[in-house]
């Protein structure tokens, strides 16, 4: 099943490239200890989302699967898959349930290293991972992922997962964001919930909104600048095309 | 000599790396070397062929020139000539031994040993005046792994200790290169295997995928103002 969009949310960005961002980006992807904090990065992600839940209320919840996103190739048992890492820390603290259904068959090329020409499409990923049978019947899943970049590989699982359990309402969440035109990056930690859009050609593209903060003392649903989207069409009017 | 941990070495460890981690190291050199820039560890076969110490050597030029950090395990072979390039070309190296510090394998390298102990840096895992036993090469290269941003392997055979290096790299997360001569030799298994699980190919010609991948420096400096 080919889905035309994926809600998305994501809570840091940076820019690629960025000799500034290489540090954080290299930290995120291997999950190294936050200097200042004392915690995995996947730990302190988690502990944020908690915090600022105000922000992401419609993704997480004790009643959604988290199902972290394969790597771009296989694993062998104990080697470091931070999407496992980030959706265990989401399971600690409440977010929702580890649920572990996709596995990579076979390698594809990194998304991250490949020139726009050659990026991956979603249909690469559907062809390299598989769903791994579950008995449960996941009402809501989160797709969890450490880099959201066009969400190629978000969507090739979302059309997995819709298959696998076609009742499940699907969703993503990714700890940081690229942001490729640099001239819309504002700050890391910039909170992004958006929609990924599959092209006519099969690629991807996300439309996004920077989310304006909610803080604890807020309590009004007004006070977030976003509604949930119900088509792209609304979404475009008040999100951010890149 | 200093006794230290890696974490005072290299910073705190997540659990995945503190799994082969040793729990203390001995150093002897510069330890603040360890913060002045990514590292990247050269490693290959002892019995080298031309080519292969005639690419090390280009590769730790090419690292040099880029302020990196030139890690190797002061073997002989690609070891020795990535440590010397290194420093021959004004960059900095860091030797990782298989022996305790109060040894030297090959003997031959005792000068070199010494020469990177008084200006750049030596660590090693075993306790001064222990035995040396096959199997700390193999723990050396686990560690050479951990302490390094990236790993580039210049050649190794099938049977080479190298090979538990590019595995513990891959295990780690972080990257693992090998270049292009050992990818395309047809009598090697091993390349395959590990490109099916995330290497990836370079040349020394071509070492921006590496630089791409690497941190901006040793620490995790934008990390700290993140989040």
């Amino acid at each position: 099943m080919s889905l035309s969009s994926l809600k998305f949310a994501s809570f840091l960005s940076y820019k690629p490239k960025y000799e500034g961002h290489k540090d954080l980006i290299s930290a995120i992807k291997q999950d190294k200890i936050h200097p200042k904090r004392g915690l995995p990065v996947s730990e302190a992600v988690a502990q944020d989302v908690k915090e600022k839940i105000e922000n992401f209320k419609d993704f997480f919840g004790p009643e959604v699967y988290l199902v972290p996103v394969p790597k771009s190739v296989p694993i062998k048992q104990g080697m470091l898959w931070v999407p496992e890492r980030i959706a265990r820390e989401l399971e600690k603290v409440g977010l929702g349930r580890f649920f572990d259904c996709l596995e990579r068959i076979e390698p594809v090329k990194k998304s991250s290293s490949s020139d726009s020409k050659e990026r991956l499409k979603p249909a690469d990923h559907y062809k390299t991972i598989r769903v791994n049978p579950k008995i449960e019947r996941p009402e809501k899943i989160v797709l969890v992922d450490d880099v959201i970049t066009r969400g190629s590989t978000f969507l090739g699982c979302a059309d997995l997962v819709s298959e696998a359990f076609p009742e499940a309402e699907i969703k993503s969440f990714a700890a940081i964001r690229a942001i490729s035109s640099h001239s819309y990056f504002k700050k890391i930690e910039d909170i992004h919930i958006g929609l990924i859009t599959r092209s006519p050609d099969g690629t991807c593209s996300t439309i996004y909104c920077s989310v304006k903060m909610a803080t604890k003392r807020k309590t009004s649903p007004s006070s977030s600048s976003i509604t949930p989207a119900t088509s792209r069409k609304q979404a475009k009017s008040y999100f951010i095309h890149i | 000599m200093e006794r230290v941990t890696l974490a005072e070495l290299m910073g705190p460890l997540n659990e995945n790396e503190k799994k082969f981690a040793p729990p203390v190291v001995f150093v002897e050199g510069n330890r603040s070397l360890m913060a002045d820039g990514p590292r990247v560890s050269i490693i290959g076969s002892r019995k080298a062929s031309k080519e292969g110490l005639e690419n090390a050597a280009a590769l730790a030029r090419a690292l040099v020139k880029k302020g990196i950090i030139v890690v190797s395990g002061l073997a002989e072979g690609i070891d020795t000539v990535a440590h010397k390039t290194a420093m021959n070309k004004g960059g900095k190296t860091i030797a990782v031994l298989g022996t305790p510090l109060d040894r030297c394998y090959p003997a031959e390298n005792r000068e070199l040993q010494d020469e990177i102990m008084k200006n750049q840096l030596v660590i090693s895992q075993f306790v001064p005046l222990s035995p040396v036993q096959e199997k700390n090469f193999v723990m050396r290269n686990r560690t050479m792994a951990l302490i390094s941003h990236a790993s580039v392997v210049v050649e190794a055979a099938e049977k080479s200790g190298t090979r538990y290096q590019a595995w513990e790299a891959l295990r780690l997360g972080r990257p693992l290169f090998i270049l292009e001569s050992v990818a395309k030799d047809q009598k090697l298994k091993w390349p395959k295997e590990v490109m099916k699980y995330g290497a990836r190919v370079i040349s020394v010609k071509d070492v921006k995928p590496l630089l791409d991948v690497l941190p901006a420096s040793g620490g995790l400096v934008s990390l700290d103002v993140a989040f």
